[in-house]
């Protein structure tokens, strides 16, 4: 039954993460006063990419590009078929990995720097997913979701401080300002398009697909502190999303030290502050 | 049973003379092929042969053998003696002369009346164990064969001493096979000895000055761990008359003194902070010396004991501060390595790092923990030993251990470059190895009941996080692709056959215990931690099926790099430099008409991890651990 769940989402995740980027792209137009493109222009981009000529740098790239895909797809797969949390934790690590890969192989220099902070992006943000991990099974005993959903407890209320942190780290995962360090949406970035310079064509296609992949699955895990209640949790999460817009609009790009000494201190202050709540509290 | 693990103790001690005596040359590399061939034939055998049996212990009362074990011990101090004189180093013998005046007090008060009942064992950790020396341990001396030729064409003015290392090498395999069955702590004290001093003459092998101190250094702290040992053994026979390993982990309300002294003994020999920089500077010597140190061996002997003593320590106050101990060290370790560029250096980071983590486990002494500490010893040794293995290739064709210069390693060596993605994958990829572990880890950390739980959370968040990001750094280097002239892609082709014979199969030993790791629980660690605790641990089915998918994706990487080289459709354009490229790549047009090349040098951010306020802090933090360890007598009751 769980596993329906999961081709639901392989299925139905791209669709709903290219609407969303295209909503996003309008809020953000209208934000700042232009009208912006229609809601559906993520799709018509897309499918434009795939029908450009191949134009590849290296013969590596395009397998490293297809791993993060697959890899992304599975992470959200086994989010959304409520397996273990940490395997799902470990497969989006790969995930990241090859894209750092992709770009290393183009061995360009922007391209190279965007690789560099994309990992200082990981560095930030993959201590807080493993602690979210640590909590639930702290609260409810089971790294399974939907065993720990099922049990009834309302994750928030227990691991609030993770949950900020987790908001915190939503905003690199999004790729939204001030952390848009290692690959922006806009070209006029001072390393041009960092991770995705020497990506075009069917691959930088791919990226894009994998991307609203990695959208869905964020709002899901965002979902899970509010699981009890589907109609608070729905809310909160689109709640999130639209912050995250308005942060995107309204803030600078930070340096990538910034971006992991206050990502590194509110994971530890929040995070870890969290965990040890929990055990004075007996859980 | 009894006579194969006779044999496979007394076997590399005759292999260590038989290849010393054989002349130099072909002679003597088929004698180490051989002598390998049957250390690893007679392990595999010993494994097969203990499938279905329970573990035995063996009286095994040989009256020329106990008589010889002083006179040994002797030996060894007079070696060491000699060796200060030579080199004009007084801390060493003078702690060689403190431990053996130790054993000789007791050999003097107690010697006589000393009956252990059984000096022999064998049970499915030291199955394991077996497995780990003989196979990987092996395959490292076959390695070197190729290798240490190779290294002294390049070190021309090096006394060449190949018969002398390779007779190290096999004794060094011989001690380790006698420490993990031995169930008297008189065989394994003299055992753990033979390892201190063959892996100072291992480390000394080329007579640097560089190579000199460093393998003092390995050696005094590695004796004062001895020191620790032969107290331990004193108190133990002295208050309760207990001169066997498995009577100090069955005891019950043993003092804690003699088990913190013990511990002391092996996290000297892990190489965990304060002592680390013993196995750091090991690193002078040759690399087949460094792979054996940081896998097979060595430090494997230290995390043994201690996991050995897993279930005496779970929630005194000893376990508590080797949990400290490991966890920081294995968090400092990581973080230094990401402003690390020396390869080498990162590998042995890396190992410190995660022997911090199997020392933890041991002191978790539950046991999930102890599963996860048995099972990282087995992951961690056949991934590390790959990569010190192909670095080593790699510094043989290169003369550099700088990362910065590991670019492009997938043009010009590309086979290579396939065992480095082993290798790598398996130190931080999931579903390899070590991810296999930490995913475990993590459980076992989390169903601690004290305080100790969230640290140690915390301590596997940032440092795993960390260690993601220095192996993708190398990883990127190796596999960033740059057109070149056909005579750079040539470098493979010199690379001598063991070393290919060696590495391939490490690679292949690496995926199956990744897929077969279940077997390997099932059949031996579960029965081992059934048998002690009762009940055991285990990764679920479903959880299984979930990695072999991952794995199944992964095998596109490897494809994709075999496959580079062959015809695929892409065109190679200029990367991109806002426009000023000039000679087709890799140059651009600088400021007034100059030209620059292009050269891509990763982050090291050093402003916030540096080795030396990191290596501080952890030193001093666990030296107060390891002192609060050796009075937790005191503070405990």
């Amino acid at each position: 039954m769980e596993i329906i769940w999961g081709i639901v989402y392989v299925i139905l995740a791209p669709f709903a993460g290219g609407l969303l980027a295209g909503v996003d792209r309008k809020l953000t137009a209208r934000m700042q006063r232009r009208v912006g493109p229609p809601v559906l222009q993520p799709f018509y981009d897309v499918l434009k990419l795939f029908g450009k000529e191949n134009f590849e740098v290296n013969r590596l790239q395009f397998p490293f590009m297809l791993c993060h895909l697959v890899f992304m797809v599975y992470t959200g797969a086994l989010f959304y078929s409520g397996s273990d949390m940490l395997l799902m934790i470990f497969a989006l690590t790969v995930a990241a990995t090859f894209l750092v890969l992709a770009a290393y192989s183009a061995n360009s220099p922007y391209s190279f720097i965007g690789a560099q902070r994309e990992l200082v992006l990981v560095l930030s943000a993959e201590p807080v997913l493993i602690l979210v991990a640590a909590g639930v099974f702290k609260v409810t005993g089971t790294f399974r979701l939907y065993e720990a959903v099922a049990t009834g407890n309302e994750l928030i209320k227990f691991l609030p401080g993770l949950f900020l942190c987790l908001f915190y780290v939503f905003t690199i995962k999004l790729r939204k300002s001030p952390f848009d360090i290692s690959y922006s949406h806009h070209a006029h970035q001072e390393i041009v398009k960092g991770i995705s310079t020497e990506i075009s064509g069917r691959t930088l296609a791919l990226l894009e697909i994998s991307h609203w992949y990695e959208n869905i699955f964020l709002l899901g895990f965002i979902f899970m502190f509010f699981a009890f209640s589907p109609v608070l949790g729905v809310a909160v999460t689109l709640l999130a999303y639209l912050a995250e817009i308005v942060i995107d609009n309204s803030n600078a790009r930070l340096r990538w030290q910034w971006t992991l000494v206050s990502s590194w201190l509110i994971t530890l202050i929040f995070g870890g502050g969290n965990l040890v709540a929990l055990y004075l509290a007996g859980r | 049973m009894l006579n194969t693990i006779l044999f496979l103790i007394g076997f590399p001690f005759l292999a260590a003379i038989l290849v010393w005596l054989a002349p130099a040359g072909k002679p003597r590399a088929v004698a180490v092929r051989v002598s390998c061939a049957v250390i690893s034939a007679a392990s595999v055998l010993l494994a097969a042969g203990m499938l279905h049996l329970p573990d035995q212990i063996f009286p095994f009362h040989n009256g020329l053998v106990d008589k010889m074990l002083f006179p040994a011990e002797a030996l060894l101090t007079v070696i060491i003696i000699w060796l200060g004189i030579k080199y004009k180093k007084a801390l060493a013998p003078a702690l060689a002369v403190i431990q053996f005046l130790i054993m000789f007090y007791f050999e003097m008060t107690c010697g006589g009346e000393l009956a252990p009942q059984y000096n022999l064992y064998i049970d499915q950790f030291s199955v394991i164990m077996a497995l780990v020396i003989g196979v990987i341990g092996s395959l490292i001396c076959l390695y070197a064969v190729s290798y240490m030729r190779d290294y002294h064409r390049h070190y021309p003015k090096l006394a060449d001493r190949r018969g002398y290392f390779f007779f190290v090498l096999f004794l060094f395999l011989g001690a380790m096979f006698g420490l993990v069955f031995s169930n008297n702590l008189l065989y394994m004290f003299l055992f753990w000895e033979i390892t201190t001093l063959s892996s100072f003459l291992l480390i000394g092998y080329t007579r640097t000055p560089d190579a000199i101190k460093n393998s003092f250094l390995a050696l005094t702290m590695n004796l004062a761990g001895g020191i620790a040992f032969a107290l331990a053994i004193v108190f133990l026979y002295k208050s309760y008359g207990i001169i066997e390993l498995d009577k100090v982990v069955a005891a019950k309300n043993i003092a804690l003194l003699p088990v913190a002294l013990l511990c002391l003994a092996g996290v000297i020999k892990s190489a965990q902070m304060p002592f680390s920089s013993w196995l750091l500077g090991a690193m002078v010597a040759p690399t087949p010396t460094s792979a054996l140190l940081h896998s097979s061996t060595m430090v494997k002997a230290g995390v043994f004991l201690l996991l050995k003593l897993a279930p005496v320590l779970k929630s005194t106050v000893v376990g508590d501060m080797l949990v400290l101990i490991g966890g920081l060290t294995f968090l400092l370790c990581s973080l230094i390595n990401l402003s690390e560029r020396n390869v080498k250096k990162v590998l042995a980071y890396s190992t410190v790092a995660n022997l911090g983590l199997m020392v933890a486990c041991a002191g978790v002494g539950s046991y999930e923990a102890v599963w996860v500490g048995i099972m990282f010893i087995v992951f961690h040794a056949v991934a590390k030993s790959l990569l010190f293995l192909v670095v080593g290739t790699t510094e043989n064709r290169f003369y550099t251990k700088d990362m910065e210069n590991f670019d492009n390693m997938v043009v010009k060596m590309p086979k290579l470059a396939m065992l480095y993605v082993i290798g790598i994958a398996g130190m931080f990829v999931a579903p390899f190895g070590l991810v296999i572990s930490k995913w475990a880890a993590i459980e076992a950390f989390l169903k601690i009941d004290s305080l100790l739980s969230p640290i140690l959370m915390l301590i596997l968040a940032f440092g795993s996080a960390a260690t993601m990001f220095y192996w993708t750094q190398l990883l990127g280097k190796i596999l960033s692709v740059r057109e070149m002239p056909q005579e750079e892609k040539q470098r493979e082709i010199r690379v001598g056959n063991d070393e290919w014979f060696s590495e391939w199969a490490h690679a292949g030993i690496s995926i199956a215990v990744c897929v077969l790791f279940p077997l390997i629980s099932r059949v031996w660690v579960e029965p081992y931690i059934a048998g002690i605790y009762g009940h055991s641990f285990g990764i679920g089915e479903g959880n299984y099926a979930i990695m072999l998918i991952m794995f199944a994706m992964l095998v596109i990487i490897p494809l994709a790099i075999l496959r580079y080289g062959k015809k695929m459709k892409y065109s190679a354009d200029k990367t991109y430099v806002a426009g000023r490229d000039i000679d087709e790549n890799y140059a651009f047009e600088c400021a007034i008409d100059t030209r620059k090349e292009i050269s891509l040098k990763n982050y090291y951010p050093s402003e916030f991890f540096s080795e030396n306020s990191l290596l501080k802090a952890g030193n001093s933090a666990c030296a107060v651990f390891i002192l609060l360890m050796i009075l937790g007598e005191f503070t405990w009751r």
